[in-house]
């Protein structure tokens, strides 16, 4: 056996597969996705300046991940199965309705409501 | 940078990446994984700052993905050393080594022992030799990719190639093909 077949052999063992890669991409995209913003420009871009309404405070959080970073064709669709319903169809990830009330003032006021309050002896 | 382009960067240097850090580990059987994790890293921080290499040329991507996968490979030194001490100490322990196996093998079982033993081999060949042998070998990288991606000479890669095959040749008791064609 000459030393290019036990390189190759070699290699065969260590070499990244296109299944594992295609999991690792899509794992590094997802996450991406999930995430609430990849990497601020600056710590004052998260908060939206006050006095704003409230349907633009929902754009400009939403600015920060356009949804146009995630074409549909970059995703094809999962093979359908006969087992599962038609709610596995739904794209992953939250609703955008579900932060419509997810304020800085509604958090505020849920931290407040729930912290422990000292009881007397 | 959208998904798709970000596709593309990661189609054309994962290969060449994750060699990278399979020749930075050890070269043995646990090498792919732990490669591949840092793999991830490296093109994950791409994604999160895509932003960044947006109007870079392809040239520079590929520095700046070598530049993290050296910092990530830093920092993870410490565990690499551990790994190749346990793997030393499976190797050196007789009871352990592939070839004293008597039993009947099938071809593949076969197959897998001696890449087992070629990865043991590769394990200890000096680090910059290594690195330059995985990235050619496993990474299908030519002498001027590697040259690039290193930051080195391309005759310095030529040189860690040759001495590479020549030290695993004369420990796998195999003949070189490229020697062969020289004479």
């Amino acid at each position: 056996m000459s030393l290019d077949d036990d390189l190759a052999a070699w290699a065969a063992t260590v070499r990244l597969t296109d299944a594992d890669a295609e999991v690792i991409f899509r794992r590094i995209v997802l996450t991406g996705a999930t995430a609430p913003a990849p990497a601020p420009a600056s710590a004052s871009a998260q908060v939206p300046p006050a006095g704003r309404t409230r349907r633009a405070r929902r754009e400009h959080t939403f600015a920060a991940f356009p949804a146009t970073a995630f074409p549909a064709t970059a995703f094809p669709a999962a093979p359908a199965s006969a087992t599962l319903s038609s709610a596995t169809s739904a794209p992953a990830g939250l609703a955008p309705t579900w932060w419509r009330d997810y304020t800085r003032d509604f958090t505020a006021r849920m931290v407040t409501a729930t912290r422990p309050v000292r009881v007397a002896a | 940078m959208n998904a798709a382009e970000f596709r593309e960067l990661y189609e054309t240097n994962r290969a060449a990446i994750h060699s990278y850090f399979v020749g930075r580990t050890d070269g043995g059987t646990g090498a792919r994984q732990a490669a591949a994790d840092l793999t991830q890293e490296v093109f994950l921080r791409c994604w999160q700052h895509r932003d960044r290499l947006t109007d870079m040329p392809d040239d520079g991507r590929r520095a700046w993905l070598f530049t993290v996968a050296r910092n990530l490979s830093v920092d993870s030194a410490r565990l690499a050393a551990t790994r190749a001490g346990v793997q030393r100490a499976l190797t050196d322990d007789p009871a352990a080594r592939p070839a004293t196996v008597s039993a009947p093998a099938s071809t593949a079982v076969l197959a897998a022992e001696r890449a087992a033993i070629v990865g043991a081999a590769i394990a200890r060949l000096p680090e910059t030799q290594r690195v330059t042998l995985a990235m050619a070998a496993a990474g299908g990288l030519t002498s001027a990719e590697i040259a690039a991606a290193l930051g080195v000479p391309a005759g310095t890669v030529r040189y860690r190639l040759s001495e590479a095959r020549r030290a695993l040749a004369a420990e796998l008791g195999t003949y070189d093909d490229e020697k062969e064609e020289e004479r």
